[in-house]
């Protein structure tokens, strides 16, 4: 026991010995903690409400289109889509807020398919190769093929377009997408309203004479039109667009 | 009586040889004493950088005096301590490559990378400007244990006393409390993560390092 004693403090001496010879030697710490949240910032530049007003035959024939009236601009940190989606409280055709006259006419029907806008933008979609269909807005309205300009009109407005829907920038396909970027630092020659940050829109509609909206239709191609001898029926309708930026 | 002395004996050279984990530099003297040198941080040990808008993704956020260190150090009797202080970078997780933040939670279903140890920014200085790198904004090299220099003077013997403030590296014994602005050090902290890297919650370590030449 004694030996055990002599022999622990011997060993306690060795090692106190050791500290008070001791290097300095001191440390601090501080943790660094970054929260990247993602960012997703769609600014619309433009009228919320956008008229147009039929009231004679040119107008009704030849249509209204209205040039450069919404910009869209995006700031994000991810990778993203935009697209544009139509709807009303219906679904998919116009809401009817006021019918105009008593004709009785069963031939002059309320059911105007939200299709029958049209959309423009002003720079093709960057990048869309999975689509099956029409992959943007892009084309003049004179020259478009049918259905090429039509809205994409869905009743769930928020749910993301499927393959062979339109997209104004990106697209269904994962492959498919704008890095994150902004209008605001894109460097030459792309740069604000040329880069791929910044699109314009025109929008078209044209009722045709008798007011059927022959240019109607899917982005397959398929007539949307109203069905002779049907038209639509003097009043005012209202659909809503939504433009909606989303991750990739 | 003896057996409580014994305990005592053990557990102060035991908790002395674990002591503190820096990297050195070290070359074996024994010049300064440990018992009342020390190194110490007088705000919060945690810094928070929240990127929640463009502007702050972009041009980045930087938190100013975030740290302030405070060194005192003293001479063991008859010699003349000249010490060295670094900082380091450490992800502080085994599971996490060492070159990366370490991820502590993911926001979305992005699959770019996780940040790298180099995308902090730090900035040290003082009034007397005495740190290597004074008011320079620097990077680590992205890998766990990279070290930049605050303090260090390796010419020989290299012993720059304290009170002359003209931007030598003072690095011998003398405290805060006496000459505020050669032995305190006001750290800095950018970061400006741009849009590569993956949404999320991410962490690191910075460990100041206070040792002896």
């Amino acid at each position: 026991m004694k030996n055990l004693k002599t022999a622990l403090v011997a060993a306690a001496i060795v090692l106190t010995a050791g500290a008070s010879k001791a290097q300095l030697v001191d440390e601090q710490n501080v943790t660094v903690t970054m929260d990247l949240q993602p960012i997703l910032q769609l600014e619309m530049n433009g009228p919320q409400n956008i008229d147009f007003v039929f009231d004679n035959v040119a107008s009704y024939a030849g249509g209204i289109t209205k040039y450069g009236v919404t910009q869209l601009r995006v700031s994000a940190s991810v990778s993203w889509d935009l697209y544009a989606v139509g709807y009303s409280s219906q679904g998919t055709n116009m809401d009817v807020q006021v019918e105009y006259g008593n004709s009785g006419d069963p031939n002059a029907v309320t059911t105007i398919p939200c299709t029958a806008l049209e959309l423009r933008q002003d720079r093709a979609n960057p990048l869309n190769v999975g689509a099956t269909a029409f992959a943007d807005y892009s084309s003049p309205f004179l020259t478009a093929p049918v259905g090429e300009n039509n809205i994409y009109v869905s009743a769930t407005p928020y749910v993301r377009p499927a393959v062979s829907q339109k997209y104004i920038a990106g697209g269904t396909g994962t492959a498919d997408f704008v890095g994150g970027g902004s209008y605001l630092t894109t460097t030459a020659p792309l740069t604000g309203a040329g880069s791929d940050y910044w699109y314009t829109i025109d929008y078209r509609i044209v009722p045709g004479l008798p007011a059927v909206f022959p240019k109607a239709a899917t982005n397959a191609g398929v007539s949307q039109a109203l069905v002779a001898p049907n038209y639509a029926q003097p009043g005012v309708y209202t659909m809503n667009v939504k433009y909606v930026l989303i991750e990739n | 009586m003896v057996h409580f002395r014994l305990v005592l004996y053990f557990l102060l050279g035991f908790v002395h040889f674990l002591g503190a984990q820096c990297i050195g530099p070290f070359n074996g003297a024994a010049n300064c004493d440990p018992a009342q040198s020390q190194l110490s941080i007088v705000n919060s040990t945690d810094v928070e950088f929240t990127f929640d808008s463009f502007g702050e993704v972009f041009s980045g956020i930087v938190h100013s005096g975030q740290t302030i260190l405070r060194v005192r150090a003293v001479n063991n009797p008859s010699a003349n301590c000249k010490w060295n202080l670094i900082m380091y970078v450490n992800n502080a997780s085994t599971s996490t490559p060492n070159t990366e933040w370490e991820k502590l939670n993911g926001y979305g279903s992005s699959t770019a990378s996780s940040p790298s140890l180099n995308l902090i920014q730090v900035r040290v200085s003082n009034a007397c400007g005495t740190p290597q790198q004074n008011g320079i904004w620097q990077s680590f090299v992205a890998l766990n244990a990279s070290p930049l220099v605050i303090i260090q003077d390796v010419s020989s013997p290299g012993l720059n006393l304290p009170g002359s403030c003209n931007g030598t590296q003072v690095n011998t014994a003398g405290s805060y409390l006496t000459n505020y602005s050669e032995y305190t050090f006001t750290i800095d902290y950018k970061i400006a993560p741009g849009f590569i890297y993956a949404p999320g919650r991410y962490t690191l370590r910075i460990s100041f390092c206070l040792s002896e030449m």
